[in-house]
């Protein structure tokens, strides 16, 4: 018999390793203790992770992205990994304390609402684009969720220390921009996996309308980044508020009394 | 008398001093313009071929613009981030505005005469998304002009989105959806929009036979809840099968047989068969909390069709059921007959399309009657669709490089702003 029994114990597991990694990465924690303990917990943590979603895939017969814990969980992989590859490609400890914070919320999140391990797969999600499609979101929203994060702790910290906010930006600006053309690619998959299985690549769906929306955001801000001073403050304000976009795309739109006619309603549990 | 000069400085006045009030007022005109004569009920349509030659013009013209007055301060501010950040924002909050009322044109309340019943086929949005189109063209003119470091990665995005919204907008004028409903073993030839209008589909589509694919039932316990029809599903997620447990509301229930097609048989309960219009069955033994135990059959009821399930009580309050099983793919066998060629046989499911000359067919829907199965098949002719398809591999590839381009952008970012801030002197 299939049950959860499992992953509450995997996740506590996981929590107890990341905190130990939080702890490590805190500045009055020395370097040379930062670098095996803190990093070894949080790979630790992330195999355990990323061993359950490989378990679940096998045991399921199925990607397991069809529910929003499934997501979740997808998303609690990502984010320690672009923690862990920002500190190793652009040197800085800005984003590996928000990506440790963000994935343990997102681990809680997935503890508190355990999804049912249902094998079962709708007709139209049986398809190849499934995966990508999902996978690539998923990474373009943990790039998201972690460039919103780090804008808030800048946020809050640029007011409380002589901090060198517009270096600093330079993170959330690299996040952002690393994380658009995944979320450009998971539109485009949809739009081709969307003509296969029900014949045109658009129709304004509630939920395709919104994952428009979410790139419409990031693209304004783009624009705006690129073509104008931006002044900072209004920079991290401005990727916060894009990522509620992103989060009223991803949980939100179920919620819409016009997405009970959705025809993407698979995510809902 | 006005002269060139005097023109010159004031275009340049306006759009420099004031250039993101100047974008938000003009862009909002345009749409509440075109609302006006949505109201007045002056539709303009387009068809093809002036559709595309329209369009055509209007991207050809603009970006030619853009190129041959490149540092003109009117085209600067048409390709300007005041002019694109203000549509893209126009065009995020009427989409928005589109999932908040729900779109259905068989509406005729106030909402409806508004049109925001149809929010996305009418003159504002489309105005709106022309506007966005004309930013893009003027945008893309001015680079090829005035190029830059990440040239490639620019042209590839812009001219991409420029051919989706080219081939969305005139694609809408040709794009047909037609429904084919068959019944097994009939033949049709033609489909009927959802206007009724028949459309010839150029070829001969017989169903030969529809079937469905199952995922085994789910077994269930449920509690009543009070009165009426209420319950609580106390439920194991997985399928049933042969020797498996599960224990609800501390009775154990153990499941003896399981046969996904049975039928009612006098002697045993329920016996297995190979029949379509059978029911999966399920033989479980309930072992109560006080020791004592019995057997039963649980049947799944099929709710299209009427039948009902056949539970077992636990007790006064609970019961086990089987639910009915969810498709997991479901296939019309189609033989297909085009014009002075041989039938040949097709299996068309979701997820994968059979083209039948210039139609695409869908698996959509079915129907099961007693009468028998019908299979609802959606025919799609969209002629826009190669151009449609280009601009998205563009974009898709135009992604690959800005990704590729992300880690070193700063520099970029520096070259940018220093050029528009020489532009802006």
């Amino acid at each position: 018999m299939m049950s959860h029994t499992i992953f509450p114990i995997i996740a506590c597991v996981t929590l107890a390793l990341w905190t130990i990694a939080f702890v490590t990465f805190l500045p009055p924690v020395a370097k040379n203790v930062r670098f095996p303990l803190g990093h070894t917990a949080l790979l630790l943590g992330w195999l355990q992770i990323a061993g359950y979603i490989a378990w679940l895939w096998v045991v399921l017969q199925r990607p397991p992205l069809r529910t929003q814990g499934e997501t979740l969980l997808w998303c609690t992989l990502f984010l320690p990994a672009i923690g862990f590859l920002s500190d190793w490609l652009w040197r800085t400890k800005t984003v590996i304390i928000p990506t440790v914070i963000f994935a343990m919320g997102f681990l809680i999140a997935t503890l508190l609402m355990p999804g049912s391990l249902d094998k079962s797969l709708a007709p139209a999600l049986r398809s190849p684009w499934f995966a990508p499609h999902v996978i690539v979101y998923m990474i373009s929203y943990a790039m998201m969720a972690v460039a919103a994060a780090v804008a808030g702790w800048l946020l809050i910290f640029s007011y409380y220390s002589n901090l060198d906010l517009p270096k600093s930006v330079e993170i959330v600006r690299r996040l952002v921009y690393f994380g658009f053309p995944f979320l450009t690619m998971g539109m485009i998959f949809g739009a081709l996996w969307a003509k296969v299985a029900w014949g045109h690549y658009w129709s304004w769906d509630p939920k395709e309308t919104w994952a428009f929306l979410t790139w419409a955001m990031y693209l304004a801000y783009i624009h705006l980044d690129r073509l104008t001073n931006l002044p900072p403050r209004r920079h991290l304000a401005m990727v916060m508020v894009a990522l509620l976009v992103v989060l009223g795309c991803w949980f939100g739109v179920n919620s819409l009394p016009s997405a009970q006619m959705s025809v993407h309603t698979y995510a809902n549990n | 008398m006005v002269t060139k000069q005097a023109l010159h400085v004031s275009v340049k006045a306006i759009t420099s001093s004031h250039p993101w009030l100047l974008a938000l007022v003009s862009q909002v005109s345009l749409v509440v313009i075109a609302f006006i004569i949505q109201l007045l009920g002056k539709h303009i349509i387009l068809l093809s071929p002036w559709n595309w030659i329209v369009l055509g013009m209007i991207i050809l013209g603009t970006s030619t613009l853009g190129m041959w007055f490149a540092r003109a301060n009117w085209v600067r501010w048409a390709g300007s981030a005041p002019f694109a950040v203000t549509i893209i924002l126009i065009v995020a909050v009427m989409s928005a505005f589109g999932t908040f009322i729900v779109q259905d044109p068989s509406k005729m309340d106030m909402l409806a005469r508004f049109g925001l019943r149809t929010m996305f086929a009418n003159p504002p949005f489309a105005t709106a998304i022309l506007l966005m189109l004309c930013n893009l063209s003027v945008t893309t003119g001015r680079r090829l002009a005035l190029p830059r470091p990440g040239q490639i990665g620019f042209l590839l995005n812009h001219v991409g989105l420029i051919l989706v919204i080219l081939g969305m907008f005139a694609g809408t004028a040709q794009f047909k959806r037609v429904t084919l409903r068959l019944h097994e073993g009939e033949m049709v030839s033609q489909g009927i929009d959802a206007q009724g209008k028949a459309f010839d589909l150029g070829g001969n589509v017989t169903l030969n036979a529809f079937d469905i694919e199952k995922y085994p039932p789910k077994l269930v316990a449920a509690e009543f809840a009070g009165q009426g029809n209420s319950e609580k599903l106390v439920t194991d997620q997985d399928w049933v099968s042969e020797n498996h447990d599960f224990t609800a509301f501390g009775t154990k229930i153990h499941i003896l047989a399981y046969y996904p097609m049975a039928m009612p048989d006098v002697k045993d309960g329920w016996k297995p068969v190979d029949d379509r219009h059978s029911l999966p069955a399920v033989f479980i033994r309930l072992t109560l909390p006080d020791g004592r135990s019995r057997e039963d059959w649980v049947v799944a009821g099929v709710d299209s069709l009427g039948i009902p399930p056949t539970t077992v009580a636990i007790d006064d309050t609970h019961v086990v059921g089987l639910l009915e099983p969810e498709a997991k793919a479901f296939r019309s066998h189609l033989a297909i007959k085009k014009p002075e060629k041989d039938p040949a046989d097709y299996v068309l499911e979701v997820n994968r399309p059979v083209r039948v000359g210039s139609w695409q067919l869908y698996q959509n829907s079915y129907e099961l009657k007693m009468s028998g199965r019908t299979s609802i098949i959606e025919a799609i002719r969209d002629p826009a669709l190669p151009v449609v398809y280009c601009g998205l591999i563009a974009m898709l590839i135009g992604a690959f490089v800005a990704l590729w381009g992300s880690n070193g952008r700063r520099k970029d970012f520096d070259l940018g702003i220093e050029q528009a801030k020489k532009g802006n002197k």
